[in-house]
């Protein structure tokens, strides 16, 4: 059974649109060990949502004896209230003492809208 | 026993020039086909035979699925990277939607940079071997880039392809180096090598 792991996501303060206060975080990233392979999706769930179409960067970085892995992936996407938009998807091969950081912005046309980060070292 | 069958077709200067004026979206085309005991066929490669080529690097089950489950046009995003051995680099920068990025390095010492801006990218590449470096950049929609290679020690041709159409396709168990800078509209090098040498 593919097991999970801690997620770290880091809200970054609105700045430029007033989401509703739901007390969650729209941006985060999700992580799923199973096996030798991490699937990590970079994920924005609003319940007020700018209605404005959003770009949005994910940074990936995997460090370890097999060597360095990075990705940087954008695009564009219009957000809905209450919809789990799927915005990038990395699977990276890992093993044991690999450390994978990451790094997901969602910008809008006024600046930073929301971001999330995630720090771990596979076990 | 093995027959290699060998197609080229180049279309260059002065003939582009002449071409160029009847149709002026076709600045130069250029097409190599080689095949082993099949077909030659100028066709474009497909999504899907991109797909079909990509899967026939040795996807473990996990990422032959995530292959399948994934569509170009409609889901935007997506990056596999498998390195196995030691000290390999893979850097992918993918702007833009219906990018994918596909990347095995199995050796020592690889280090691969892809730069995919556009839309309807398509990336591939396994190297298998030690301390090659290769480099490909694509600037444009509806891209495609395929190399699977064999060999120890080189520094790829850089492949740089601008524009709309292009696609670059070297596929089979080779060694030697290959490379493409394309500039322009509608252009392919394609090397199908099913197994030559």
């Amino acid at each position: 059974m593919p097991g999970r792991l801690v997620l770290a996501a880091v809200l970054v303060p609105f700045l430029a649109f007033g989401f509703a206060a739901s007390g969650e975080d729209p941006a985060r990233i999700e992580a799923e060990l199973d096996g030798d392979t991490l699937l990590m999706r970079g994920i924005f769930e609003a319940a007020d949502p700018p209605s404005a179409e959003l770009s949005y960067t994910l940074d990936v970085r995997k460090r370890g004896a097999s060597g360095t892995s990075s990705t940087r992936q954008g695009g564009v996407f219009t957000p809905a209230a209450d919809r789990a938009d799927t915005l990038s998807t990395v699977r990276l091969g890992v093993q044991p003492g690999d450390t994978v950081e990451a790094r997901l912005e969602v910008i809008g046309p006024a600046g930073l809208v929301a971001g999330a980060d995630f720090r771990d070292t596979i076990r | 026993m093995r027959r290699l069958i060998l197609s080229l077709s180049l279309t260059l200067l002065p003939v582009a020039a002449l071409a160029q004026a009847a149709n002026p979206a076709t600045q130069e085309e250029a097409q190599i086909v080689q095949e082993v005991l099949g077909a030659t066929s100028a066709a474009p490669v497909t999504p899907q035979e991109a797909f079909d080529e990509i899967r026939s690097f040795g996807l473990s089950e996990r990422e032959g699925g995530a292959l399948d489950a994934f569509s170009l046009a409609s889901q935007g995003n997506l990056a596999m990277i498998r390195q196995e051995g030691s000290n390999n680099e893979a850097l992918f920068d993918q702007t833009g939607n219906g990018n994918l990025a596909v990347l095995l390095q199995l050796g020592d010492g690889n280090t691969t940079t892809a730069q995919q801006i556009g839309t309807g990218n398509v990336f591939g590449v396994r190297i298998a071997g030690s301390y090659n470096t290769l480099d490909v950049l694509q600037d444009g929609s509806d891209n495609t880039y395929l190399l699977d290679y064999v060999g120890d020690g080189q520094t790829l041709p850089s492949a740089v392809q601008s524009g709309v159409g292009n696609q670059a396709v070297q596929v089979g168990e080779i060694s030697a180096p290959f490379g493409v800078q394309q500039y322009g509209d509608g252009m392919q090098m394609i090397i199908r090598h099913n197994g030559a040498q």
